[in-house]
């Protein structure tokens, strides 16, 4: 029974990232991308949750960003990921985001992380869970800051932390 | 039928196939209308549909996809019903004795085909014949009366609807399963009324009515769906389907499906000796009257290791004018060919039923006005190769219902007619009464039925509803009733009571019949007389029923009900005498004649429900029946002793001697022919989002088949099945399945086959 119910938990939380991955996928259209980063292949960093990692993959298989396809790197640190459109942070490895935004200032890399009140501690957009639902914070000054510029809906539709 | 047509129409198909996506291809993208989406629509969508979202209908999707806690209990525990009262509903507030079994749970569980997946539902006995042929009864009542032909172990009393369209044989009365158009694939769900709803649904719904709902499509993006398993004995099962738009509001569903079912043997149960025998024992052995026991059977059915082949295919359309206003358009087709107990012959009960059919069906709903007119046509040969069984059949509903509310009050006034026309004669030679009807015969009711719904206080609910029929044969009409009263005491607790009344329409043989049978031919002839006067038997029920749902995660249902039964129709010999012969030499000439004996059934009984959804991922079920029949006043002698005893008699001609219906034949027994308990449950849980594990049992108690030749017990059983399925990319599954785990091959059904564990692997792609 308790391996049952391990496994419940573990279903609705591959649910969970599913559309993580999904609203991932979905930022990518709601942010203007520099022309001198829309040659090549649109490269998403995951650190931490691999679960994740694998829901981009999967998405990656059939969709593009622009006219990029995608490339999906999945590690445990932040010191492979300078060359990263999007690097999305998971909730466990929040402690790594001072040292990522250090390392990602100003290089036109949208920072996503997973967590309340991170937005303001400088990422461009952060999950959040209100209860059962799944929102989203975003910091248009962090966004502008990396060198990208968001869309109104990304404003109108996530909790605006500016 | 081969195999090698079937495949050319599986070219075809596919070729159809291609041509539809094509055209949706060009057709018009989709517009946003998530918004407006129920959660059970969104579930639908496919991971390709999601990519394509924008954010803000992504967000909406997301909310109602991982809806809360409570709301996906209720959509496990509390499904909508809408054959209940015509009108959508909560299962929880259902007035009558009803479940719904959903397209997840079926696919869950890997039922193979429709009559199995009634096997999910309290109150419906499923016996498997042969490989995916089914027997299926509502509460019981089968095999009455017993000791007589094998036509009586057919239900009789329960009407099949797809999306409400009367799916009847009128030949013999019952349901040839096989004879679907539809297959698993192609269902939404299942409703399952249990009890007399006749004035809801016309003839027939007397130990209830089955309405499956079909899939339709819901967006106008392209969309295939495409499923195959293999098993063993060649078992071979796929279904395809594509949904799509056209235009700017059209949307359409084309479908369709295969399945060959093989056997576990090559031999087939004879009455000889009351053992199964190869085909070619049958051809070459004579009975006491130096008759073979089964002329031709390898011509009949070439390979004895096919259960069953079907073929069918639907197109569904779906326009919405507006909010208010839309059409629905549905066609389809099926050819089928099946190893079955119907009439068989003298000496061996199964035999080939061959069927092809094609059908329309129209729905308008505007307003509260809602009209409905289906056609169906075809050819069935219920039993291959044997003179007098084939028949071309005709059948014709139109309904017009209009549902009005006052304030609290509800009501629906409706008409409705019906015909069912079957005409043998293109087959037979009419002139020597070759046919079973020889010529064409016709059934038809015209109706008229009102339905008012009534709820005071939100609390108590009160429905009447009245239906009179009017038959062409017999030159009757019928009124039907159902009086319902529901208290909610609250949210968790609902009280019912139910007395209603419904009958059993005519059919084409008891009604029609005038064949002539060679039993030996130049020697002795009988005639199969109907008649045309008939009592329709007619069933009245009275009904309490508790829901509660004890904490949020189960919601239990239990029925305590009795029914008065009768008015059966029998078919009995009548007399026998010695005529001349065309040539001029005597013979003996018997009639065997349908009747009415004024015998009543009374049944009581007991059902329950537990459903219980631990959460999304982990949901369990556990159903069953107790009931008990008794037969007050039932002529137990049976047919075959009749006739043989009249023979004795007969010594001199221009006497014909009669069967005298002595009152010391008459007893009160109970019916064995019906388990007395049976029920089933089920466990499902996926796993890690990716795995689906499912395992369900089914168990009846044993009974006694009784017919004219021979009594024979069907022990008690219990069959486990297992299904476990792995998504390995989004929508696209690998699977394997397992039925009756445990390898009980028992027959489930008089002289059928014995079938053990059946193996399936297979794949189940959306794109």
């Amino acid at each position: 029974m308790l391996v049952l119910f391990a496994g419940i938990m573990t279903g609705a939380n591959a649910q969970k990232e599913r559309f993580k991955a999904l609203f991932i996928y979905n930022f990518t259209k709601n942010i203007e991308w520099p022309p001198q980063v829309k040659s090549n292949h649109f490269i998403i960093g995951v650190v931490g949750n691999s679960d994740i990692a694998a829901e981009l993959q999967t998405i990656a298989q059939t969709q593009k960003v622009g006219n990029q396809t995608i490339k999906v790197i999945n590690g445990n640190s932040t010191d492979e990921l300078e060359f990263c459109h999007l690097v999305f942070l998971s909730g466990n490895k929040t402690a790594q985001l001072p040292h990522l935004l250090t390392k990602l200032s100003g290089k036109q890399t949208l920072i996503i992380t997973d967590g309340k009140n991170l937005a303001a501690k400088g990422s461009g957009i952060s999950f959040v869970q209100d209860g059962d639902k799944l929102k989203f914070e975003i910091c248009r000054r962090n966004i502008e800051k990396q060198g990208l510029k968001s869309s109104s809906a990304l404003a109108n539709l996530g909790i605006v932390v500016d | 039928m081969t195999i090698n047509s079937f495949l050319s129409r599986r070219w075809l198909t596919a070729l159809a196939f291609s041509a539809s996506c094509l055209v949706a291809v060009n057709a018009q993208e989709a517009t946003s209308t998530v918004s407006e989406m129920t959660s059970e629509q969104i579930q639908q969508l496919s991971y390709n549909d999601l990519l394509q979202l924008s954010l803000e209908d992504l967000i909406t999707v997301a909310n109602k996809f991982g809806m809360s806690a409570d709301e996906m209990l209720e959509y496990f525990l509390n499904k909508d019903i809408v054959a209940a009262s015509k009108k959508a509903e909560k299962s929880m507030e259902s007035p009558l004795s009803s479940t719904v079994i959903s397209k997840e749970q079926i696919e869950r569980s890997g039922v193979t085909n429709i009559p199995e997946a009634l096997r999910l539902a309290p109150g419906v006995i499923v016996r498997e014949k042969t490989p995916g042929n089914y027997d299926v009864h509502v509460r019981g009542y089968d095999n009455i009366p017993s000791n007589n032909i094998l036509t009586y172990s057919e239900n009789m009393l329960t009407l099949l609807m797809i999306d409400n369209r009367p799916v009847y044989s009128y030949a013999f009365g019952g349901t040839f399963w096989e004879t679907l158009p539809i297959e698993v694939s192609d269902v939404e769900r299942i409703e399952i009324i249990r009890g007399p709803s006749s004035a809801l649904y016309g003839p027939n719904a007397v130990s209830g009515a089955i309405n499956i709902i079909t899939k339709k499509a819901t967006s106008k993006s392209v969309a295939v769906s495409f499923d195959n398993a293999l098993g063993n004995n060649n078992t071979n099962i796929a279904n395809i389907a594509s949904t799509f738009g056209i235009g700017n509001k059209l949307l359409a569903r084309v479908s369709g499906n295969y399945q060959w079912n093989g056997r576990f043997q090559n031999d087939f149960f004879t009455f000889y000796d009351s053992r199964y025998h190869t085909q070619d024992f049958l051809e070459i052995t004579k009975d006491k009257d130096g008759m073979y026991l089964k002329e031709n059977a390898s011509d009949i059915e070439p390979n004895p290791r096919r259960a069953g082949e079907k073929f069918g295919g639907n197109v569904a359309l779906y326009y919405p004018v507006n909010d208010k206003v839309n059409f629905e358009l549905a066609a389809g087709a099926q050819k089928s060919a099946v190893l079955t107990s119907m009439l068989g012959n003298r000496m061996v009960p199964f035999s080939i039923r061959e069927s092809q059919t094609q059908y329309i069906d129209f729905k308008a709903n505007a307003g509260g006005l809602q009209a409905q007119v289906n056609y169906m046509a075809g050819d069935q040969e219920y039993e291959k190769m044997v003179k007098g069984f084939h028949i071309d059949l005709q059948s014709f509903n139109a309904n017009l219902e209009y549902d009005y509310k006052i304030q609290n009050l509800s009501l629906r006034p409706g008409v409705s007619y019906q015909q069912a026309s079957y005409d043998d004669s293109k087959y037979v030679n009419t002139a020597i009464k070759e046919g079973y009807l020889n010529g064409k015969c016709v059934l038809s009711t015209v109706a008229a039925f009102m339905r008012a719904d009534y709820t005071a206080f939100d609390k108590l609910r009160l429905v009447g509803a009245v239906r009179w029929d009017k038959y062409n044969k017999p030159d009757v009409t019928h009124m039907t009733y159902q009086f319902i009263t529901s208290y909610k005491i609250n949210d968790n607790h609902l009280v019912r009571g139910v007395y209603s009344r419904a009958n059993r329409g005519p059919f084409m043989t008891d009604t029609y019949s005038d064949f002539t049978w060679q039993r030996i031919p130049g020697a002795f002839n009988i005639l199969y007389l109907g008649n045309e006067n008939l009592k329709l038997p007619v069933m009245d029920m009275i009904e309490f029923g508790y829901r509660v749902k004890p904490v949020k995660y189960i919601q239990a249902d239990f029925e305590v009900f009795q029914t008065k039964t009768k008015d059966y129709s029998w078919f009995m010999p009548q007399s026998i005498a010695i005529k001349l012969s065309e040539s001029g030499k005597p013979m003996m000439e018997g009639i065997i004649g349908y009747d009415n004996f004024d015998m009543t059934t009374t049944q009581i009984g007991f059902s329950g429900n537990i459903q219980i959804a631990v959460n999304k991922n982990l949901t369990m079920n556990v159903f069953g029946n107790i009931q008990k029949t008794e037969l007050d006043h039932f002529y137990a002698r049976k047919a075959s002793e009749i006739l043989e005893e009249m023979v004795g008699k007969l010594q001199t001609p221009d006497q014909p001697v009669n069967n005298e219906v002595k009152d010391a034949d008459f007893v009160d027994q109970t019916h064995k022919s019906t388990p007395s308990y049976y029920g089933g449950g089920s466990v499902n849980y996926i796993f890690k989002e990716k795995w689906n594990i499912n395992t369900s049992f089914y168990y009846y108690g044993k009974q006694t088949f009784a017919m004219t030749f021979m009594d024979t017990e069907i022990p008690a059983k219990t069959l486990v099945n297992a299904k476990v399925s792995y998504n390995f990319a989004k929508e696209n599954k690998v699977f394997v399945n397992v039925r009756n785990l445990l390898n009980d091959d028992s027959n489930e059904f008089a002289f059928a086959d014995q079938i053990g564990t059946k193996f399936f692997a297979g794949v189940q792609l959306n794109f």
